[in-house]
């Protein structure tokens, strides 16, 4: 028997219908933009690992302390230069003050200025770069030649003239180190708004009346928030590392504050007798820049439409 | 090209003008007294000449004046704290240790980069790809001073395969130039890699193989000129990541280098040692940068011909 066999008759079909509800029903649901880049950040395993690394080790910075009951400036030299025990779970220091508790300290300083510095230059580098790419002409003719001027200069002769003059006080770490750091994001930023400012949605905004603050706050600045997280994520190690090295040439943060820096270029110098002392501050400096690398390395993947999925 | 570079080099020489003559006012408005610490014990008389010797007894502009009429002549000046010693002596007697180490270095960091990326990228998702890739990762997060302690300390201390510190025989370059490489290795394996990539997936590569073109002209002829080009560009920064290499560097394996000097200088606030040698410093950036423009030319030829898109 064959196809050309079968007789269709009407009796054989059956009116199902139409189902209005479930002709609406959507296949895949509609996420918004950013819960789709945290989709697609969560499914990278190795930038989910650097979030979480990244959460852990701030956690220890701050319940540390509490947790270990010992006091970082607290000085014993009949306990001094101890490897790592389940008294101190660092050692100790050749002044005898629990390395963990220091740590944690150390941790606090070196993230706040890394942080801060980042901030700073955020706010510079994302108010220039706005103004030079949505004014244009002179406007952005003068930045883009201050620009051009300031990431010319070098920066760590900057940064160490600048400490000397200014003492070692936290700002003026801070202000060293950020008064030439905003030219990298002023160039990205511009770049981000020149291609921002052509499309439709901003011309329609302009139609309907929106003064130029709303357009930047509503529409200009949030579409440029993936690239600057991404620069946050490269600009905080970079900044730590920054500190370090000021620390490591005397000029970094004042005692008896300290940082991850300061306890490495301490603990350097104790290498050969006391390993203990350079290993674990440069262990925190070195997972928390891996961390930073990882979430900036997945961030960028999860924000690329070349790769959308 | 010509009225390109020159419209640069103007440029660059006005930046480092502006530089020197920044970082002169700052210096000079620094708080307290340069030479407070010399004259301590002094009577107020030998004060006076003290005072008057470094010309600190003139208006800051008179002194700005004298100070780049001496520049021009190749006077950088003399230390305050160590009487007598000119900064033009440091330079000569350390300059060139410095260079020595930071050029060797970068030589390392471009040779064994350069092909370390390629290899990479050749080899994108096998097995030692991974395994470089981590180990790149770590060298970029790790900060130099403690890699470079750590090379020493495992390297030179325990594997005794150098001297661990100090000057003076060939053998001492060893630890401080391999010291010096890691970081510039493993930053300059990751961008060939990701260029090379790049370039591998381009057309004229798929070109070059229809046409004939066995691997080792491929690579040699396409590939690696055409990933180098954003290498160049990062050599001229790197150039100045020697400087700050230096410093480290040289207080770690005792060298006798410029760095150490600035950093000495810098704890001693020896206010005209460090303005003297921040200027060389300076001098050496901008001439990098230079270079690092005519190099640019060089390498892509869409510089040199007009008319060609970029």
């Amino acid at each position: 028997m064959s196809v050309d066999d079968i007789v269709l008759a009407d009796d054989m079909f059956e009116r199902v219908g139409v189902d209005q509800i479930s002709s609406e029903h959507l296949e895949k649901p509609a996420l918004t933009y950013w819960a789709d880049v945290w989709r697609r950040f969560k499914e990278n395993r190795l930038a989910l690992f650097g979030l979480i690394l990244l959460a852990l080790i701030v956690a220890t910075l701050f319940v540390g302390p509490a947790l270990s009951g010992k006091d970082y400036q607290h000085i014993d030299s009949s306990i001094k230069n101890q490897r790592p025990s389940a008294e101190h779970w660092f050692g100790t220091d050749d002044m005898g003050r629990d390395i963990f508790t220091r740590v944690c300290y150390g941790g606090r300083a070196s993230i706040l200025i890394g942080l801060l510095c980042t901030a700073v230059m955020m706010v510079i580098g994302f108010a220039l770069g706005a103004l030079a790419g949505l004014r244009g002409g002179w406007v952005d003719n003068l930045i883009m030649r201050m620009a051009e001027f300031v990431g010319n200069l070098p920066y760590l002769i900057i940064v160490v003239i600048l400490t000397m003059v200014m003492g070692r006080s936290l700002f003026a770490l801070v202000f060293a180190m950020s008064l030439t750091s905003w030219v990298g994001t002023t160039r990205m930023v511009r770049g981000q708004i020149l291609q921002l400012k052509e499309q439709d949605y901003v011309e329609a905004a302009k139609a309907l009346g929106s003064d130029m603050w709303r357009i930047i706050m509503r529409h200009l600045l949030p579409n440029t928030l993936g690239i600057i997280m991404i620069q946050i994520t490269m600009s905080v190690p970079g900044f730590i590392f920054g500190e370090a090295f000021l620390s490591y040439i005397g000029l970094g943060i004042r005692p008896p504050e300290t940082s991850w820096g300061a306890l490495a270029s301490y603990g350097q110098e104790k290498l050969m007798f006391q390993p203990h002392m350079l290993f674990f501050p440069s262990l925190m400096i070195v997972l928390t820049t891996l961390s930073f690398h990882l979430i900036g390395d997945g961030l960028s993947d999860a924000l690329d439409p070349k790769l959308r999925r | 090209m010509a009225r390109f570079l020159a419209k640069r080099v103007l440029y660059e020489l006005l930046t480092l003008f502006l530089i020197v003559t920044a970082t002169f006012f700052l210096i000079a408005g620094a708080p307290g007294d340069p030479i407070a610490a010399k004259v301590e014990q002094m009577p107020a008389r030998a004060q006076a000449v003290i005072r008057e010797k470094y010309g600190l007894d003139r208006p800051v502009m008179e002194r700005y004046f004298a100070y780049m009429k001496n520049l021009l002549r190749g006077d950088f000046g003399e230390s305050i704290v160590y009487t007598g010693r000119r900064v033009n002596d440091v330079i000569r007697e350390n300059a060139p240790i410095s260079a020595r180490i930071g050029l060797m270095a970068l030589a390392l960091d471009l040779l064994i980069g350069i092909l370390l990326g390629l290899m990479m990228a050749l080899n994108r998702g096998k097995a030692i790809d991974h395994v470089m890739r981590v180990v790149v990762v770590l060298a970029i997060c790790t900060p130099l001073f403690v890699s470079a302690a750590l090379l020493q300390y495992y390297l030179a201390f325990k594997l005794k395969l150098a001297p661990i510190f100090g000057w003076g025989r060939p053998e001492h370059y060893i630890m401080p130039v391999l010291a010096m490489a890691i970081g510039g290795i493993a930053t300059y394996a990751k961008y060939m890699r990701g260029s090379g990539l790049f370039v591998i997936g381009e057309d004229y590569i798929i070109t070059a193989k229809a046409k004939g073109c066995d691997k080792g002209r491929i690579l040699r002829k396409h590939v690696l000129r055409n990933s180098m080009i954003p290498i160049v560009t990062m050599t001229g920064p790197a150039i100045a990541g020697i400087f700050g290499g230096s410093f480290i560097i040289e207080k770690i394996f005792s060298i006798p280098g410029l760095g150490r000097y600035y950093v000495k200088a810098v704890g001693d606030s020896d206010y005209t040692m460090v303005l003297g040698l921040t200027v060389f410093f300076a001098v050496l950036y901008v001439a990098s940068l230079i270079l690092v423009d005519i190099l640019y030319c060089v390498v892509d030829p869409r510089i040199r011909i007009p008319g060609t898109e970029r």
